[in-house]
């Protein structure tokens, strides 16, 4: 009997209490959708995040059984996981092992990688360390020109002189396009963008005349970028 | 026995807060952030797309495809397109070769490499012509493979 008289208030007021709680507004519901809806987009997000697929070129830092840490060739460290399924290749094309990377070495790694950039490796190159890229452009005015050597000053004030070979490819800006020209279209005082190779001597490999030399500051032609 | 009742009836009180307080705790957990919390974490418009890594804010210079640094891909045919500020000029330095071309009025570029096999860097550089520059390098990664 007693048991009947604390078992029907405790239902009766957990009932009414859950149900006052849970009795929402058509506004709650709808917060309620969009919350859960949100919660699935950034779910999904994270899910596409991790299946993307990405590759890391960069030397070995430190390795561990599992983990091995890059520098990338721009300086920016990154994290990858190698597991039993990671192929990897060694430098003279054999099949190799975790065991068979050293800190220093150049890897090409792929895989996939997480919302935290942490890759898991699917396929893991030892390459040789890449080149440096000996190409630089560089914009800036003319200050001589002939038909065989260009000489620029950068706004930042640097003198830029080099060679320009039949194979330099001369480009202009014309009604807002890029147009083929001549070396004989660059006059001292135009503006250009031109991308040398640097040896013994720098030479052109691609020049663009940007405006046209203008005698004041003043004249500003509508056709020029 | 009416002080059994009474305490039945107290019981069922508290227990009733409870579940009440969870539920209402429950409820505000799932309710998305603020629109000013929502707004202190959205993207700068400086630094536009996750596949730049290193950039000059002197003019702008966003790269539109491909849409991530360091990817991996299977097809030797890149689109490289982005957008830069009106009739800049584009210089695309890459593995194969090199180009410079000139964003169009509404600063919009495009150029449609080929890739090597293995990793290729691209270099992006936009110039307006005062000689204000942006900057942007990616890394893309052409492999038959499957992976």
């Amino acid at each position: 009997m007693t048991a009947r008289f604390l078992v029907f208030p405790v239902a009766a007021l957990i009932l009414a209490s859950s149900v006052f709680a849970q009795t929402p507004t058509t506004e709650n519901s709808q917060d309620l959708r969009d919350s859960v809806k949100q919660k699935v987009e950034e779910e999904l997000s994270q899910i596409q995040q991790a299946v993307s697929k990405k590759a890391f070129l960069g030397s070995i830092t430190s390795k561990n059984e599992a983990a091995i840490n890059l520098n990338t060739y721009r300086g920016e460290p990154r994290q990858t996981l190698v597991t039993t399924d990671t192929a990897i290749k060694l430098k003279t094309g054999r099949d190799g092992t975790p065991k068979d990377l050293n800190v220093g070495d150049y890897l090409l790694v792929m895989g996939d990688v997480d919302s935290k950039n942490i890759m898991t490796a699917k396929r893991l190159l030892v390459i040789p360390a890449p080149g440096e890229d000996n190409r630089q452009v560089d914009f800036g005015k003319v200050t001589a020109v002939s038909s065989g050597s260009i000489t620029i000053q950068t706004a930042g004030n640097k003198t830029v002189t080099a060679k320009l070979l039949s194979s330099t490819s001369v480009s202009k800006i014309q009604a807002g396009a890029s147009v083929k020209a001549k070396i004989a279209d660059i006059q001292t005082g135009a503006s250009v963008v031109m991308i040398t190779k640097s040896a013994a001597s720098a030479s052109v490999t691609n020049l663009q005349i940007v405006a046209a030399p203008s005698p004041t500051a003043t004249a500003a032609p509508t056709s020029t970028p | 026995m009416k002080k059994e009742v009474f305490l039945a009836v107290l019981v069922g009180f508290g227990l009733g807060l409870v579940i009440t307080f969870g539920i209402w705790t429950a409820n505000k957990n799932l309710k998305p952030s603020s629109p000013s919390a929502a707004q202190t974490i959205s993207p700068s418009p400086a630094v536009p797309t996750p596949a730049q890594n290193q950039a000059t804010s002197a003019i702008p210079l966003i790269i539109t495809t491909p849409d991530q640094d360091e990817m991996l891909v299977n097809s030797n045919q890149l689109t490289l397109s982005g957008k830069t500020q009106p009739g800049s000029t584009v210089s695309v330095i890459h593995e194969t070769g090199q180009q410079i071309l000139v964003a169009d009025s509404a600063g919009i570029f495009s150029l449609d490499l080929t890739l090597e096999g293995g990793y290729n860097r691209i270099s992006v550089r936009a110039f307006d012509t005062n000689g204000n520059f942006a900057a942007k390098d990616l890394l893309i990664t052409y492999s038959s493979t499957k992976i």
